[in-house]
């Protein structure tokens, strides 16, 4: 039964391995940030100047 | 007092108790019975067979405090063979007790008013009556007696009985014999709980003899170690089989299997305990699953308490058995196989419930035993002791016999009977006790734990391998003069608003890189590297989706210094680092990078290669984590194994032979590793 059941359990983190790796999952994926277009808009110089607007990447 | 003469024979004949019944003429054997009309013949019955009871008419005794007679007796016999006595006890009170002996066991019971007792065709082995279990039903057939008997005794006539059990030592009888039926109640009990002053060791050696005869067959002797009870002997010699009556033979059939021959030789005298034992016969059970497995029984003669006992032997493993009282085992399903169940205070877990079937018999035994005969058998284990409850079905008895065993090794056993060269168990016996605290050396799951670590490294590899790492980036970026990123991969000409601040000590500059185009579907790697020397610079950023709006931070703390101390070089930090983005989707996406550096030194070169689908620092981890995932279910195995035993064995190895998980539960084919 252990046998059994590790083998199965192995298989399972040999599998999350191969799926994070292979996609390259990093921790804090689902924590990913977006501006709102209205934000971009209203920046002043065009779209890559919003940071200007008080917005700094999370840095 | 009233004396009268027999009918049958004219000999004078006494009815010492008022109430007696029938006084059994000691002159001719005649049944005389008292009726309202004056004396009535019933007819004669047998002599008296030697049970080797140690009572006897007339022997007073005393039963909590009330004081009584033996006054007469009869004898009974079995459907299986063996004869039992039924002793009548006049109490002064005026009352009638029954004492039943059997094989050493005494039970006392009294008449009680009952209404309403179970039909006898609706009793079942098992079944319960007023807080008792059923442990038989059967019938008697009267074969002799003496003295005055409380009830009409017909000669050679057959009565229907229930026997029950209960919880300390209750024991009751109901008696089909008249209709509405009869109920007694009582207890089972000792020869000192009779209260009977009797010179008990004289009696006993004066008839602990062995019978010999002689084979009709082959003409080898055979003896009878209990002659008084023997029903059956076969002998060791030619293997014929014949039925004993009161020390004669009669030939029945000479058995083909003869089976294996004995460990411990017929008539061997032994001590277990305190008391001393003669192997009297032995027969082979097996039982079947996917093949027949064997033991052995010895039927063990006590000498002093003119019992019974076994000692069976299954794979060099020996147990030391005897019968255990239905009433003091507290068992949920008496006619079927509960999980648990407890006798003296432990509990017993079941271990296999079969039928088990009688291969081979040599010597003696008190019923009439043939080989192929059946019994189921449902086994409960407690190491290093164990309960049996074995269900005996003929045409005319249903029983439920307990037996408490006690696990012997094979040396016990060897100086026990002063016999050697018994065979040593390669395996964990069922009721094997295993020494708490020991633990085995390795682990549980260690081999597969090894081949999954070496399936993770080569997954890895393989992957690493595999991976469609491409480079999508690759740019230097001057930091004192941002408006010439080297080289210019893109016709960005909107890059606009670059800047560089100098405050407290510390420089900047915020750049973009040119726009990147994401294949999608794996990570992204950003590598910076300088070759700064006893310098710093921090380059802060994001990478963000122009259309999407997705915005991630990322950072990169780039230094290095080294230098010289007392004649040792040193040297600490990096020149390139690199920071990770999870799966993306497939667009394009820029870096907005901001960097600091030293404002007292010279702006720094920063090379910042931008790469998609790279074996990262993070999988790297994912691995780590990986083995110590799969390292937990081996070390709480190990820790949760139970302690081992001989060579190793563990509680494991001791279940995998069971029907039933130490739950209780029955597996067919659990594979228990």
């Amino acid at each position: 039964m252990f046998k059994a059941f590790y083998a199965f359990f192995g298989i399972l983190i040999l599998a999350g391995f191969s799926y994070l790796t292979w996609f390259g999952i990093q921790p804090g994926m689902g924590q990913r940030k977006y501006v709102a277009g209205g934000l971009r808009g209203a920046a002043h110089g065009g779209y890559r100047s919003f940071w200007y607007s008080g917005f700094h990447g999370g840095k | 007092m009233a004396v009268a003469n027999c009918p049958s024979c004219g000999g004078q004949i006494e009815f010492k108790i008022g109430s007696s019944a029938a006084v059994i003429c000691d002159h001719c054997r005649t049944v005389v019975a008292r009726t309202d009309r004056g004396l009535e013949d019933l007819g004669k019955v047998a002599a008296l067979v030697d049970t080797g009871s140690p009572l006897r008419r007339d022997l007073p005794g005393k039963i909590r405090g009330a004081g009584y007679r033996l006054v007469g007796r009869t004898q009974m016999r079995h459907p299986m063979g063996g004869v039992w006595d039924e002793w009548y006890a006049a109490f002064d009170s005026g009352q009638w007790g029954w004492i039943a002996e059997a094989q050493g066991k005494y039970y006392v019971t009294v008449k009680e008013p009952r209404a309403g007792l179970p039909p006898y065709n609706v009793l079942q082995v098992g079944g319960r009556y007023d807080g008792l279990t059923v442990t038989e039903v059967g019938s008697a057939t009267v074969i002799a007696g003496e003295g005055e008997i409380p009830w009409r005794v017909e000669p050679n006539s057959t009565y229907q009985y229930a026997d029950l059990s209960g919880a300390n030592n209750r024991f009751a009888t109901i008696d089909y014999s008249e209709e509405p039926p009869l109920f007694f109640d009582g207890e089972e009990t000792t020869l000192e709980g009779l209260g009977i002053n009797v010179d008990l060791e004289q009696a006993r050696v004066t008839r602990v003899k062995v019978v010999k005869l002689a084979c009709s067959q082959c003409g080898g002797p055979l003896n009878l170690v209990a002659p008084e009870q023997a029903e059956r002997i076969v002998c060791p010699n030619c293997g014929a089989m014949h039925d004993v009556g009161e020390g004669n033979l009669r030939y029945l059939e000479t058995l083909s299997n003869r089976g294996p021959q004995p460990l411990i030789p017929l008539g061997k005298a032994g001590k277990i305990g305190d008391e001393r034992y003669i192997v009297a016969g032995m027969m082979q059970r097996s039982v079947t699953f996917d093949q027949k497995y064997y033991w052995t029984e010895y039927l063990l003669f006590a000498t002093h308490q003119k019992s019974f006992a076994w000692l069976v032997e299954d794979g060099g493993h020996w147990s030391f058995v005897k019968p255990a009282s239905a009433g003091a085992v507290q068992d949920p399903e008496p006619g079927g196989a509960a999980p648990r169940i407890e006798f003296s205070g432990k509990t017993y877990a079941i271990f296999q419930d079969s039928v088990a079937t009688v291969e081979s018999v040599v010597g003696e035994f008190y019923w009439k035993v043939t080989a192929g005969e059946t019994a189921r058998a449902v086994d409960y284990i407690a190491p290093p002791e164990g309960l049996t409850k074995e269900f005996s079905d003929t045409a005319e008895s249903h029983e439920v016999n307990y037996s408490h065993a006690l696990y012997m090794t094979p040396e016990e056993v060897e100086a026990a009977f002063e016999v050697t060269g018994l065979p040593r168990p390669t395996t964990l016996g069922t009721l094997q006790p295993i020494a708490p605290g020991q633990k085995p050396a390795g682990c549980v799951g260690c081999g597969l734990f090894t081949l999954l670590v070496i399936a993770l490294l080569a997954l890895a590899g393989i992957l690493a391998a595999t991976l469609p790492e491409r480079t999508i980036a690759n740019n230097r970026y001057y930091l004192g003069d941002y408006s010439k990123p080297q080289p210019a991969t893109t016709a960005a000409n909107s890059w606009d608003q670059p800047t560089t601040t100098t405050e407290g000590g510390e420089a900047s500059a915020t750049f973009f890189s040119p726009p990147l185009t994401v294949h999608g579907g794996h990570n992204l790697q950003v590598t910076g590297s300088t070759h700064l020397d006893n310098d710093w610079v921090y380059i802060g950023g994001d990478l963000f989706n122009e259309k999407t709006g997705l915005v991630e931070p990322f950072e990169l703390k780039l230094e290095h210094y080294s230098g010289v101390d007392d004649g040792e070089s040193w040297e600490e930090g990096s020149q390139q680092l690199s920071s990770y983005f999870s799966r993306l989707a497939p667009g394009t996406y820029s870096l907005r990078m901001e960097a600091h550096w030293d404002a007292t030194k010279p702006p720094p070169i920063v090379d910042v290669q931008v790469r998609e689908g790279v074996f990262s620092q993070m999988d790297t981890i994912y691995a780590v984590i990986a083995i110590v995932l799969l390292m937990i279910p081996p070390v709480i195995a190990t820790m949760r194994r139970g302690a081992v035993g001989p060579r190793g064995f563990t509680e494991r190895d001791r279940w995998r032979d069971s029907m039933f998980t130490r739950d209780g539960k029955r597996v067919e084919d659990d594979d228990d590793e």
